[in-house]
């Protein structure tokens, strides 16, 4: 057993390492109760995450046995969820005097990045099901964080969806199995071409049930506004952003065969993908503007962006359309992270995130409201904003396979509806936008208490990001070479 | 002067930026500095084009920006560019004097109006499509918070109309840009240039054309470019037979390209029946910003018809010419008819800006030089007529605080300059021969006249309007401004001061100026309208 442990290639794992460390070292400073150290919990996880980020990228693809296999996207993916990991605890440890036990808080974040992690840099099945249920398990817990009605119930309804997904995804893998006799994504992909009829078919839909929920994808979309709108903002901004990143790559890495990458998908397959892709993009668009509240107008904003996710993913394994999905996963996640920050301070001053309550609050805290229209700005894709350039990504890889090949043109209509429903969503960000900065207050509002500077400095970084990553126009090219 | 025309873009941004560190004073001034940089900037160019007319592009500027998404920081100006860009600089810095006295923010204001200022630029000087598309785009963001926080009751509202109706009309032009990417091979093609381009663009014997090397005419093969990937528009249009013969999901790429461009511009322009968002935004906004909207940025939809759809899918826009004209006869009449019926003097100066601008859709789609060139010259007219007709109204709203065209009478006795203004805008905008909006008009009805058929009879119903349009202005001037004093506390309304004065007087200068002698913007428009009207007619029989 020495020896086996000797052979694992623990340099690429030092990220996962580092976390589980993290984990037990909050767990015992946690244990200690001393209230000098309150804060100690989340400022040790956003440490462990930074210093995690560093070694995050592997000098070269590295295998772990037949489970893990970290490439240059999984390091990309797993740079990214603990770099938002980081800035969220470190918001965290700003306004713990708002969460009833940070400790318990930052634990669930930092165990929440791990399983992201691990979905990301799977290579075989049993690795992204371990990683979407620690997810599940830690996304329970923020979501039901403090114990509030309304979170309880959120917190509910997360559990039993998830688990039914969850429990889909297993009947599915153990289809797969047995139709394949190996969980290994490599043995697994004889799935795609269809040689096995219409149970590899269904084996792979059942098993792919995990990943749509993770993003929020039609139709396992329906607990999305529900869970966002009862949950507390800080957690909801790990919650909506660090599965989908997992989710995203662990998609991605399946559809990559090994040597040359082809110049896209077979064409049943990203017709599929495309359609879903559309189906949710349609629903988060449309469904958004009957909404008045902050917290699900971003559930459905999730929604829509899960499905042009979904749409890069379909463009296929070659190295354009895997940059594309990263740049969207980054400026994405940047974005809403930013914007729950924002309206974790808002729902601070106020209880609630209904537009009614958040009216008027350019006057309570004027750089807190232009900072969300700039992240919400973001995320309906208005350039020279950071969303904008992501979904150029997207578009340019779907338009450019539907030019392409006469079978591949359902992304390309695929994409004339995702630029449909983003019009349209942009009256559900902008009903948001107006609630902010142009309606009058309900009533006067006492002076508001200044931030922490930790917070102040997370949201300046998300800000800078944000518009950073918008001008950022060699960024395709950078990351093609990178994943 | 190509370093110029880019500060034109750069030099507002950063007096925007400077906006918020200096005190709330200079801002004004700021603002008023960025608008007249670029007024000289557009103005010099102007003269240049008017003086040694030419259809070339003149102060091309191009730094690569990203060669990854094959876009390039191209500017540069033809004689159309140049007058908008003027046009642009001129109704910004009288915008900004009538504003002058903004108490509410004024460094937001201000610094709003200069980032509006710099997306219009771009807009007018960009040869680079991404960059235009960027620009067009980036027009809404200040406009929301200009209407939105500083506008009138329902301003919320109409902002919000403006942003996502302008909005759905661009979108499909983003797919456009990523047809036309991928519709030329990624190491280029050959075309061949039509002599009267080459001519046009660089002189006969030239050898190359648009930074492009040209291989020369050799007896029966005609001159050839290779043109590289990209979305310069200079290269697009030389590869327009190209794109009419692209499929493009079903479609050609020509097709789908002019529709997504049409819908856009027929939203900004506005043609009916996609302008109901205009009456709303123009009512809703400050005097300043509707100034703003009438005088430049319904004159973006103009520009794009003339700098993208015309050149990169002349066949296109041949074959829905004739609807073009109805739609444009349509808009004619109907924001005539519709300005007759109002009582909100600003909606109803809104509805006359449909009625005019309808003759900017006209022309063009007529295909005659003379139509072309007449469409141009009724945007810049119109610019200058609306931008009275609105600081009008607006100087009439300080002093009565409403707008209720019945509510008043008998202006003119205690406000005489105000009086003989409003009647100077009103006949200009009507064109009245030797004001300013009869040469635009004008030359688009002699154009619809000489056209092909339906366009004489498009024209014979469009002289229609000429005679609404005198009838509601005229009747207008009537009801505020003649006869007995309607209300005792107008008579203690104060005439014009120097600052507003000082807002109407250049716009009524000019109006008189181009009236009696529009030779000067005739000559630099008309090179650029001729090589347009050549490629619309020029190839396919």
């Amino acid at each position: 057993m020495i020896a086996a442990l000797d052979a694992l290639p623990l340099h690429a794992l030092v990220p996962e390492l580092l976390l589980v460390m993290a984990l037990f070292a909050i767990l015992g400073v946690d244990l200690l109760r001393h209230p000098a150290l309150r804060t100690a919990g989340p400022w040790l996880g956003g440490v462990a995450c930074a210093v995690a980020a560093c070694f995050a990228l592997p000098a070269a693809p590295t295998t772990v046995g037949p489970m893990l296999a970290i490439d240059g996207l999984a390091g990309f993916a797993r740079l990214l969820i603990l770099a938002l990991a980081a800035l969220v605890l470190l918001a965290t440890a700003a306004r713990a005097h708002r969460i009833d036990q940070p400790g318990a808080f930052a634990m669930a974040v930092v165990a929440l990045a791990l399983g992201a992690d691990l979905a990301a840099a799977a290579s075989n099945l049993l690795p992204v099901w371990l990683g979407l249920e620690l997810i599940a398990m830690a996304s329970y817990t923020l979501v039901a964080f403090g114990g509030e009605r309304r979170a309880a119930e959120a917190g509910m309804k997360f559990v039993l969806f998830g688990g039914v997904a969850s429990a889909l995804m297993l009947f599915g893998a153990s289809h797969v199995y047995g139709l394949t006799g190996s969980f290994e994504f490599a043995g697994m992909r004889g799935l795609l071409g269809g040689g096995f009829g219409p149970a590899g078919t269904l084996a792979l839909l059942l098993a792919g049930c995990g990943l749509a929920y993770k993003l929020s994808l039609v139709p396992f979309h329906f607990y999305a506004p529900d869970v966002y709108q009862g949950a507390p903002p800080l957690g909801i901004s790990v919650v909506a952003v660090l599965p989908k990143i997992g989710a995203a790559v662990a998609l991605l890495h399946f559809l990559t065969p090994a040597g040359p990458l082809p110049a896209a998908l077979p064409a049943a397959v990203a017709t599929g993908l495309a359609a879903i892709a559309a189906v949710s993009a349609l629903v988060g668009g449309f469904v958004a503007v009957v909404q008045r509240d902050g917290k699900r107008i971003l559930a459905f904003s999730g929604i829509g962006h899960g499905g042009a996710l979904l749409l890069a993913i379909a463009c296929g394994p070659a190295t354009e359309a895997r940059a594309a999905v990263c740049f969207y996963l980054l400026t994405y996640g940047i974005a809403n992270v930013g914007a729950f920050l924002c309206l974790d301070v808002l729902v601070g001053d106020r209880g609630a995130t209904g537009l009614d309550a958040l009216a008027g609050a350019w006057r309570r805290r004027p750089v807190v409201a232009a900072l969300l229209c700039l992240f919400v700005l973001s995320l309906a894709g208005i350039p020279p904003l950071a969303g904008f350039l992501g979904k150029w990504g997207v578009l340019q890889q779907a338009f450019g396979l539907a030019m392409a090949s006469r079978e591949l043109q359902p992304l390309g209509v695929a994409a004339l509806l995702l630029l449909l429903a983003s019009v349209v969503a942009a009256w559900s960000y902008l009903l948001l936008v107006r609630a902010l900065v142009l309606a009058p207050a309900a009533s006067e509002a006492p002076p508001a208490a200044p931030l922490a500077l930790p917070l102040r400095l997370v949201l300046a970084v998300a800000a800078i990001a944000v518009v950073g990553f918008g001008l950022w126009l060699d960024g395709f090219s950078w990351l093609g070479q990178l994943v | 002067m190509s370093a110029a025309l880019a500060s034109c873009l750069w030099l507002p941004l950063l007096l925007a930026a400077l906006c918020f560190v200096l005190p709330a004073t200079a801002s004004r001034w700021l603002a008023l500095l960025g608008s007249l940089a670029t007024t000289l900037v557009g103005g010099l160019l102007l003269a240049d084009f008017a003086a040694f007319p030419g259809a070339d592009f003149r102060a091309v500027v191009s730094a690569p920006w990203s060669t990854a998404l094959g876009a390039s920081f191209t500017l540069g100006v033809d004689g159309i560019g140049a007058a908008m860009l003027a046009l642009s600089g001129l109704i910004t810095a009288i915008a900004t004097i009538a504003a002058f006295r903004q108490e509410r923010f004024p460094r937001l204001y201000h610094a709003l109006v200069l980032v509006l200022l710099a997306a219009m630029n771009g807009v007018f000087t960009s040869l680079d499509l991404l960059l235009f598309y960027v620009s067009w785009e980036a027009v809404l963001l200040p406009m929301l918070p200009l209407i939105g926080v500083f506008g009138g009751e329902q301003r919320r509202y109409a902002a919000l109309k403006f942003f996502v109706y302008t909005l759905a009309g661009s979108v499909l032009m983003l797919a456009t840009l990523f047809g036309l990417w991928h519709g030329t091979p990624a190491a280029g093609r050959t075309v061949a240039v039509p002599p009267a381009v080459l001519a046009a663009h660089a002189g006969a014997a030239a050898t190359t054309l648009h930074g492009l090397p040209v291989t020369p005419a050799n007896g029966t093969t005609p001159a050839t470019v290779q043109v590289p990937r990209g979305f310069d528009v200079r290269h697009l249009a030389l590869q327009h037979e190209a794109i009419a013969t692209t499929p493009f999901l079903g479609l050609s790429l020509a097709t789908f390209g002019l529709l997504a461009v049409l819908l856009a511009c027929l939203v900004k322009i506005p043609a009916v029946p996609l302008h109901t968002w205009l009456p709303h935004a123009h009512v809703q906004a400050p005097t300043a910003v509707s100034v703003l909207l009438a005088g430049v940025l319904l004159k973006l939809g103009v520009y794009g018809l003339y700098r993208i759809a015309i050149p990169l899918f002349p066949h296109a826009v041949r074959d829905v010419a004739p609807w073009l004209g109805w739609l444009g006869l349509a808009g004619i009449l109907w924001g005539a008819v519709a300005a007759l019926g109002q009582r909100d003097w600003k909606r109803l100066v809104a509805y006359s800006s449909v009625s005019h601008m309808g003759f900017c859709l006209l022309g063009p789609a007529s295909g005659t030089v003379v139509g072309m060139t007449g469409g141009m010259v009724q945007a810049v007219t119109h610019g200058l007529t609306a931008a009275m007709l609105f600081l009008l109204v607006g100087v009439v709203y300080d002093r009565a605080h409403h707008r209720d065209v019945d509510g008043f009478g008998g202006l003119a006795k205690p406000m005489p300059k105000f009086a003989w203004l409003l009647l100077l805008a009103s006949l200009a905008s009507a064109g009245l021969p030797g004001l300013c909006g009869f040469v635009g008009e004008f030359g688009v009805l002699l154009g619809g006249f000489t056209g092909p058929t339906p366009f004489p009879a498009i024209a014979g119903f469009a002289t229609l309007a000429v005679v609404l349009s005198a009838a509601y202005l005229l009747w207008t001037q009537k009801r505020v401004a003649y006869g007995p004093l309607a209300h005792d506390d107008h008579g203690g309304f104060a005439d014009l001061d120097r600052r507003e004065l000082a807002a109407l007087l250049p716009l009524a200068v000019l109006a008189v100026l181009v009236g009696i002698w529009p030779k000067p913007l005739a000559d630099a428009l008309q090179p650029a309208c001729e090589l347009l009207v050549q490629q619309l007619h020029g190839g396919r029989p």
